[in-house]
C-alpha cells in the first residue's frame, strides 16, 4: 500500500479513536454528581482530547473530533438545550485554544487549556443568560471564571503528559 | 527573536490568567451590603411573580412549571404531586430555598437557603431563577452583582 494513504487510513483510524475516547471520557465525567451548588461547574475533562488532537494533528481535526463528539452526545443523550450549551462553549474554548497554542507555539499546554476553560465557560454563560432571559446569571461569572481557569489548567497538564506516550510506528 | 516573544507571550497569558482568578476570587469573597426586600421568580426570561418580602408572614410555598412551545409558564400555591416538569420554591423570612425538582442533579436544590440580594437561585434545566431584590443601605457596589 502507497505510503501517503496508509498514513491516511491510520490518521482516520486514530481520529475515530480519540472522538470515541472523548465521548466515553464525557460520559462518565457526566455520572460525577455535582460537587459545588454552582451551575455550570464541571471537570471539562473532554478538553484533554481536544488538546491532544490540536497538537498532534491540528485546528480542523481537533475541531472535527469536539463536533463528532457534541453531535453522537446530542444523538445519544437527546438534550437539545445542552447541544446548545456544547456547542457554543466548544466552538468559544477551542477558538482561544488555537489561538493561544499559536502565540506560545505549543508550548506550556497548561496556559492554553485554563484560557479553554475559561472561554468555555464564559460562552456558556452567555448562552445560560440568553436562554433564561435574565441576567441575574452573571452573579456566577467569578465561579464560573475561577472554576475554568483551574479545570482547564488540570486538562493541559493531562494532555501534556498524555502527548508524551507514543503511538507505535508499527504495533 | 522567536524565544523572545514566545517567553513574552507565556509571560502575558499567564498574567491576565492569574488577574482573572484574583479578580474573581475578591469578587466571590466580597459580600454584598443590600437588605433583602422583594423575591422575583422568571422562567425562561418572564417574570411570573414578585412576592413582597417585607410583608411576608410565616412562609409561602410556590411551584413553578416552565412553559413549552404551546402553554406559557404557570405557578401555583403549594406543592405538587406531579411527574411534570416543575420547581417547588419556599419563601420565608430567612430566605429563599428551592425544595423539590425534577431535574438532574438537583443543583437547584443544593444551592440551599438563599437570603443575600443578587445571589439567584438557578436551575438551567427548567430555565427558572428566583432572585432576591435588594433594597440600597447607604453606598453600595454594584459591582459585586
Amino acid at each position: 500500500m502507497p505510503r501517503h494513504i496508509e498514513n491516511r487510513t491510520k490518521k482516520t483510524v486514530i481520529l475515530g479513536l480519540m472522538s470515541a475516547l472523548s465521548l466515553a471520557v464525557y460520559a462518565i465525567e457526566s455520572l460525577i454528581p455535582p460537587l459545588l451548588p454552582v451551575p455550570g461547574i464541571k471537570p471539562g475533562l473532554s478538553n484533554i482530547i481536544t488538546l491532544y488532537c490540536l497538537r498532534v494533528f491540528g485546528k480542523k481535526e481537533a475541531g472535527a473530533v469536539l463536533l463528532v463528539r457534541i453531535l453522537i452526545s446530542f444523538f445519544l443523550f437527546g438534550n437539545a438545550t445542552s447541544l446548545i450549551y456544547s456547542l457554543i462553549g466548544g466552538a468559544a474554548a477551542l477558538g482561544i485554544e488555537i489561538l493561544c497554542d499559536l502565540l506560545l507555539k505549543g508550548r506550556k499546554l497548561c496556559i492554553t487549556g485554563a484560557f479553554g476553560g475559561l472561554f468555555h465557560n464564559a460562552g456558556q454563560l452567555v448562552t445560560a443568560s440568553l436562554i433564561m432571559g435574565s441576567g441575574a446569571v452573571f452573579f456566577y461569572a467569578p465561579h464560573l471564571a475561577l472554576s475554568g481557569i483551574l479545570t482547564g489548567c488540570f486538562t493541559g497538564l493531562c494532555a501534556h503528559y498524555m502527548l508524551r506516550i507514543k503511538i507505535p510506528e508499527n504495533p | 527573536m522567536r524565544i523572545k516573544s514566545q517567553k513574552s507571550a507565556e509571560f502575558i497569558l499567564t498574567a491576565v490568567l492569574i488577574l482573572t482568578a484574583v479578580i474573581s476570587l475578591a469578587l466571590i469573597l466580597i459580600p454584598g451590603k443590600e437588605k433583602a426586600k422583594s423575591v422575583t421568580v422568571i422562567s425562561g426570561g418572564q417574570t411570573v411573580k414578585t412576592i413582597d418580602m417585607t410583608g411576608l408572614s410565616g412562609e409561602m410555598i410556590l411551584t413553578v412549571f416552565p412553559g413549552t412551545a404551546d402553554r406559557p409558564p404557570r405557578v401555583s400555591e403549594g406543592v405538587a404531586l406531579t411527574d411534570e416538569p416543575h420547581n417547588t420554591i419556599r419563601i420565608a423570612e430567612a430566605g429563599v430555598c428551592i425544595i423539590d425538582s425534577d431535574c438532574r442533579g438537583r443543583i437547584c436544590i443544593s444551592q440551599g437557603v438563599v437570603s443575600t440580594p443578587g445571589v439567584p437561585l438557578v436551575c438551567l434545566p427548567n430555565r427558572l431563577i428566583v432572585v432576591i431584590n435588594g433594597e440600597k443601605e447607604g453606598s453600595v457596589d454594584a459591582q459585586t452583582y
